[in-house]
């Protein structure tokens, strides 16, 4: 089962989790049946096209919007885009591309 | 108190291209303000904190293991190290969003160096990174890159995906890269082989040193010439392309991690020097100034590089393009410029006189003096 | 039958949009479906309804709907949010304490105080991390009455309002959670306390010196002081 990917909740940020039937046609995430928003896209994708047909992307909406004032107004810039655990997780030591190198300090985010 | 901060989320010194590129940035940056704040990534035997004359560096050195809970935690930090200039700083000169943000906060001017998007970049080294993930690392650069005061770029490429992202266009400046002249009689490296061909730099997979050792395997009735790599990373890491020239049988001399100043005398002794950069979104959409296609060209070697818009913008006609990703082809071109050295020779003077004219760091950091010009103008 | 339309309409209300009509309050414990079903009742309520006896209470669509939106978000499947909702405003005789006399100096003769409290809008939800989520918030209004006399014998009477706002948030963490002082202080005007014990708490007070001004203010500064209890932990 791909559980769905689609971040709910106002304060506490959580994945959904329900059974996946679609994958947004914008970002690729996976959606179950409940947050298939306008366009079969995920509510955050219609939410940024101002579709707020779907009472999720309203939610998304909302809680972008609330969570971009509240971030300007702390100046807290962890605030803003509020990575959760999934984000974190693709950058766990063992995830990297090469698995088998000792900490050589070279974790630069681009390269020139 | 200082006037100028430079932030990067990078290791500093290093033996990388980009430890060479703050240098250089950093240094006008600090002449033209009379010194400043620079905070960068410590570890090893790096000092946490160092003072040369009217600049103070500054190292992030707490261990986090997860990269992006390392990247705030310096965000945080980097904020903290700003707070007590607050009143005194006029501008910010950063590479990240992660330093960008603290920096906004300071209400300084904002100079954003550009040489590399982290939204197309970090998948390659981090290939679990979801595109939602992705997706709110891009908004941050928007937001970062929309409120710059001037966007300083590497490359015309970069410059669509820069402008893509919000950044208004009269608003960003191009500075290529650059490589320092070098002298004609450096003296050759005690262990270097009679004649070989070099490769230098660090070993991501869209370097395409695969592509360079297949194609050295192609030339292996050339039994007085070895491959030299000159990699910016530990043996560790590049334990997957040693087992790759192993199993190919490949002459090829690994050099680790050696200081930038001496790399110059192995370009410079080298018949050729190999960019193998392949065809992907990092190096087509993001594109690069890569320093070791500049180096060489200065040391007056002479260069076969992939066929790539922002290796055409470095090499011009000065060096020999073939199609990237073409083992075969690269090889028939490094046989040919071998087999003809009063050419390669020429091509190789012609490459440094084309340097020494214009794209020098010198000249780098005079096109910079004008974009803090203007930022100050403005 | 006068209004026989609108008083169908309202028949076929959510009972506690019905409730809000007829006695500007309720309070009821449901789970986040029905309070859906109560929002969507309330969002009818414009296109239908017109005799102003009949309107809905000022807040209850502009302060009260978004923050039942944004709490309902965090309730998941099992949780339930309690409201006890009182929007008949502070001027009701039962909220006013008695007035009593303070003392004056000439030229005044008398002098009355009254307290007016208004606790007018009470949440509690048990959100799906496992904590618990009070919020409360109460007007308070101090009314003063003089009555001066003047030279010429003429009487006067003065009367001066002061509105204060207060905004208590509870945040009661969940089984064996520790709280983290946040990187970024929270601003000077909300007071936040950690209280220790089997399950610890955040608490976070401000008190508004004067009243919000517009319904997007008040009801940021209330998921302000609500945010800032959910800071401190990691």
């Amino acid at each position: 089962m791909t559980p769905c990917a689609v971040t709910t909740g106002f304060f506490t940020l959580g994945k959904c989790g329900q059974m996946a039937v679609a994958g947004c046609p914008a970002c690729g995430r996976a959606v179950c049946a409940d947050h298939l928003a306008d366009g079969g896209m995920c509510p955050e994708c219609a939410a940024a096209r101002r579709q707020f047909g779907h009472p999720a992307a309203a939610a998304a909406a909302r809680r972008r919007a609330y969570r971009h004032r509240q971030a300007q107004y702390y100046g807290d810039a962890g605030y803003y885009s509020g990575f959760d655990d999934y984000d974190r997780a693709a950058f766990e030591p063992g995830a990297a591309a090469h698995q088998d190198y000792l900490d050589d300090g070279d974790d630069a985010l681009v390269d020139s | 108190m200082h006037r100028a901060a430079y932030l990067a989320f990078d290791r500093f010194p290093s033996a990388k291209g980009s430890a060479v590129h703050i240098r250089h940035m950093a240094a006008e940056l600090f002449d033209r303000y009379g010194g400043g704040l620079l905070c960068v990534l410590g570890g090893g035997e790096l000092p946490a904190y160092q003072r040369e004359g009217g600049v103070e560096i500054v190292r992030f050195t707490d261990v986090v293991p997860n990269l992006l809970d390392r990247a705030e935690a310096f965000s945080r930090w980097a904020a903290d190290r700003l707070a007590p200039h607050r009143d005194t700083l006029e501008i910010c000169h950063v590479r990240d969003p992660w330093g960008a943000l603290p920096a906004l906060s300071t209400g300084a001017r904002l100079v954003y160096e550009a040489n590399g998007l982290p939204s197309i970049e970090l998948p390659y080294a981090w290939p679990l990174a979801a595109p939602s993930t992705l997706a709110k690392i891009r908004e941050r650069e928007e937001r970062c890159l929309q409120e710059a005061d001037a966007v300083v770029v590497p490359s015309r490429v970069i410059v669509k995906a820069v402008t893509g992202r919000g950044a208004a266009p009269d608003r960003v400046h191009l500075v290529p890269n650059g490589a320092d002249p070098v002298p004609a009689d450096v003296p050759r490296p005690p262990t270097a082989p009679d004649r070989y061909v070099i490769y230098v730099g660090a070993l991501q997979p869209w370097q395409g040193v695969d592509v360079l050792l297949r194609a050295f395997a192609r030339l292996a009735d050339r039994t007085d010439l070895t491959l030299v790599v000159c990699s910016s990373v530990s043996p560790a890491r590049a334990r997957p392309l040693r087992r790759l020239g192993e199993r190919l049988g490949v002459r090829i001399q690994w050099e680790h991690q050696i200081p930038h100043a001496d790399v110059a005398a192995w370009l410079a002794h080298a018949d050729l020097s190999v960019a193998p950069l392949t065809a992907g979104p990092r190096n087509l959409d993001q594109g690069c100034s890569p320093i070791k296609v500049w180096e060489s060209m200065a040391a007056g070697t002479a260069v076969v590089a992939s066929d790539l818009p922002v290796i055409r913008e470095v090499l011009g006609d000065h060096g020999r393009l073939v199609p990237p990703d073409r083992p075969a082809e690269l090889a028939r071109a490094i046989r040919v410029l071998l087999e003809y050295p009063d050419a390669c020779r020429e091509l190789g003077e012609r490459a440094r006189r084309h340097v020494e004219a214009g794209f020098t760091w010198k000249h780098a950091r005079a096109r910079l003096a004008d974009v803090y010009d203007r930022v100050e103008a403005h | 039958m006068f209004w026989r339309k609108q008083k169908a309409a309202i028949a076929g209300f959510h009972p506690l949009h019905q409730a809000l009509i007829f006695e500007r309050g309720f309070a009821a414990t449901h789970p986040a479906a029905e309070w859906s079903a109560l929002a969507a009742s309330l969002h009818r309520h414009a296109g239908l309804i017109r005799r102003s006896k009949w309107a809905l209470p000022h807040r209850a669509i502009d302060v009260f709907l978004p923050l039942l939106a944004a709490v309902c978000e965090d309730l998941g499947p099992k949780g339930v949010l309690a409201v006890t909702a009182d929007l008949r405003g502070i001027h009701v005789p039962a909220k006013s304490h008695p007035a009593r006399d303070i003392p004056v100096r000439p030229p005044a003769r008398s002098a009355t105080e009254t307290w007016s409290i208004d606790p007018w809008l009470r949440l509690h939800a048990g959100l799906r991390d496992g904590s618990g989520l009070d919020i409360l918030v109460v007007d308070r209004q101090r009314l003063r009455r003089v009555t001066k006399r003047g030279s010429s014998g003429k009487t006067k009477i003065k009367r001066k309002t002061q509105l204060t706002q207060l905004i208590r948030v509870r945040r009661r963490l969940p089984r064996g959670v520790a709280g983290a002082r946040p990187q970024v202080p929270p601003p000077a005007w909300i007071g936040v306390t950690l209280r220790d014990g089997e399950r610890r708490s955040v608490l976070a007070a401000a008190k508004l010196p004067r009243l919000p001004q517009s319904a997007d203010e008040q009801v940021d500064r209330i998921l302000t002081v609500a945010t800032e209890t959910f800071r401190w932990t990691r």
